[in-house]
């Protein structure tokens, strides 16, 4: 993509002529600023119930592996 | 920008003449993780799933193949937006964003499900390798060393070029589909209209289908695309490529997996039983010939080798991330070398667990389905609560009909996950055997 051609003077690149497109490979860019989600998130109401439920599914599926477990094993 | 005497070295730059030609230019640069996190989920065990659906029930479960590619895409294209907006891997997101308990959690699960995944992918190249008569105890280690060299072959690129291959071998389905299944105006009809198979619809059918919509979406693809599109350092400008990278990625793989439902179906046609796609393809020699069942081994072993490529990727790099290491494939061994320490680990652990005599395969595949079970409702609904988050995604925020689309995804996947794990651990609780 040329999004930086801007960053590159098409003087030292060589080439003047208006219909010449550059694309430079990702790897090959200058690495831009993304956006910072190191900070926690904002535990608002909707994401805390999604938490608990994820927090309920998986103890029931603990549950349900240990209700297994035994059963194979013969305790229930 | 260079003056006299300063040595800045110029960024290797690509001419087009015209906007098509930089645009095709540039899709083709960014081209790459979301073909191959697609197409690497057609690995062992969709290959076994897939072509049992085709052998026991024909073509009449195509129709759900094509049903999930929306679904798949707006999956994986959540995850491309957001490695591309952070530069950052699923896991490291889930860690920062919503703590250590998540974190770890979602790192241990995947670390655990991706291991136990690779042993069924050496498990099957095993299978494989003992059909054509070669030495199982030469053939996988052989195998676990050439991965690992693939894996340290230096550089994103040349990794990506080999997984690209890889991927556009499994074309060979197509031509597999063409040879076993020649009438393809039943199987079209049978895509675009369900209609149930001779027998009904049975818990067997019910149970299969949820198979299928399993195999299809797997935890690893979240965290192993956005890793993948972070590594590649892929661009803001580069979302919109991303997005047919994925897509063509989707169309690709399923009609892969429907060519598969397919080569099973001639299986079925003569009413040869199932057991496996190995056995499967010696079955079908009076009836396909030698080369069928040469070419359909061949593609069992070429799914398992992309899987396990990309699959222990994604447990590296979800390791490196939340460990704060090195974590890329642009980075020398020595530059990194937990991160390669972590993809040798896996490989070589899984082959060598193959090799130990009357393993523990079958327990391993259902720790497997329970353990996907676990780990993709929370990896789906993080995902679509950070997406969701505007003051933080900006532009790249989810708009309004991307969350009703991907809510309604996240609930039946989660419902469906549900449903599986209760029906591996707990049939009785469903009346199912």
């Amino acid at each position: 993509m040329a999004c930086r051609i801007d960053r590159i003077d098409r003087g030292t690149i060589g080439s003047q002529d208006e219909n010449v497109f550059y694309v430079i490979h990702p790897l090959d860019d200058t690495e831009e600023e993304k956006i910072n989600m190191d900070q926690p998130m904002e535990m608002t109401l909707g994401v805390k119930l999604a938490l608990y439920g994820l927090k309920a599914y998986i103890a029931l599926v603990i549950v349900l592996a240990l209700f297994r477990f035994l059963s194979l094993a013969k305790l229930l | 920008m260079a003056s006299a005497g300063n040595t800045i070295k110029q960024p290797a730059v690509r001419t087009a003449r015209s906007a098509w030609g930089r645009n095709l230019l540039t899709f083709l640069m960014v081209f790459g993780p979301g073909l191959i996190v697609m197409e690497a989920d057609n690995d062992a065990g969709a290959v076994a799933t897939y072509v049992q659906a085709g052998a026991q029930y024909g073509v009449h479960l195509l129709w759900l193949v094509i049903v999930l590619l929306p679904i798949t895409y707006f999956i994986q294209e959540m995850v491309a937006r957001l490695g591309i907006a952070t530069g950052q891997g699923h896991a490291a997101l889930i860690y920062n964003r919503f703590g250590k308990w998540w974190g770890r959690f979602s790192l241990v699960d995947l670390l655990t499900v991706n291991f136990l995944t690779l042993v069924t992918e050496f498990a099957a190249i095993a299978m494989v390798v003992d059909r054509l008569g070669i030495p199982v105890y030469l053939a996988v280690p052989l195998a676990a060393v050439g991965l690992i060299a693939v894996g340290l072959s230096g550089g994103y690129r040349r990794w990506e070029r080999i997984a690209i291959v890889l991927c556009l071998l499994d074309c060979a389905w197509l031509v597999l589909a063409v040879v076993c299944y020649p009438t393809g105006a039943g199987a079209a009809r049978a895509a675009l209209v369900p209609y149930a198979p001779p027998g009904g619809i049975t818990l067997d059918f019910v149970y299969l289908a949820m198979a299928i919509v399993g195999t299809t979406i797997a935890p690893w693809q979240l965290f192993f695309q956005q890793s993948c599109v972070a590594d590649k350092r892929l661009r803001f400008a580069d979302l919109k490529w991303a997005r047919l990278d994925t897509f063509v990625g989707a169309v690709f793989t399923i009609i892969v997996a429907a060519c598969m439902m397919l080569v099973g179906a001639l299986s079925y046609k003569h009413g040869i039983p199932f057991t496996d796609p190995a056995q499967m393809a010696d079955a079908l020699i009076p009836i396909a010939g030698h080369a069928v069942r040469i070419a359909i081994l061949l593609m069992m072993v070429n799914a398992s080798v992309l899987g396990t490529m990309a699959i222990s990727l994604a447990s590296s790099w979800a390791y490196g991330e939340v460990m704060g290491w090195p974590h890329s494939l642009q980075k020398k061994i020595t530059e990194a070398p937990g991160f390669y320490a972590v993809y040798v680990a896996c490989v070589a652990g899984a082959a060598a667990i193959v090799l130990i005599p009357r393993a523990p395969l079958q327990t391993i595949i259902i720790s497997v389905q329970v353990l996907a079970g676990l780990m993709l409702p929370p990896a789906v609904v993080f995902l679509q609560i950070m997406l969701s988050d505007k003051q933080f995604m900006g532009q790249f925020a989810n708009t309004r009909w991307n969350n009703i689309v991907n809510w309604t995804i996240v609930v039946l996947l989660f419902a469906l996950s549900a449903v599986l794990t209760v029906q591996v651990l707990a049939p009785e609780l469903l009346h199912w055997h």
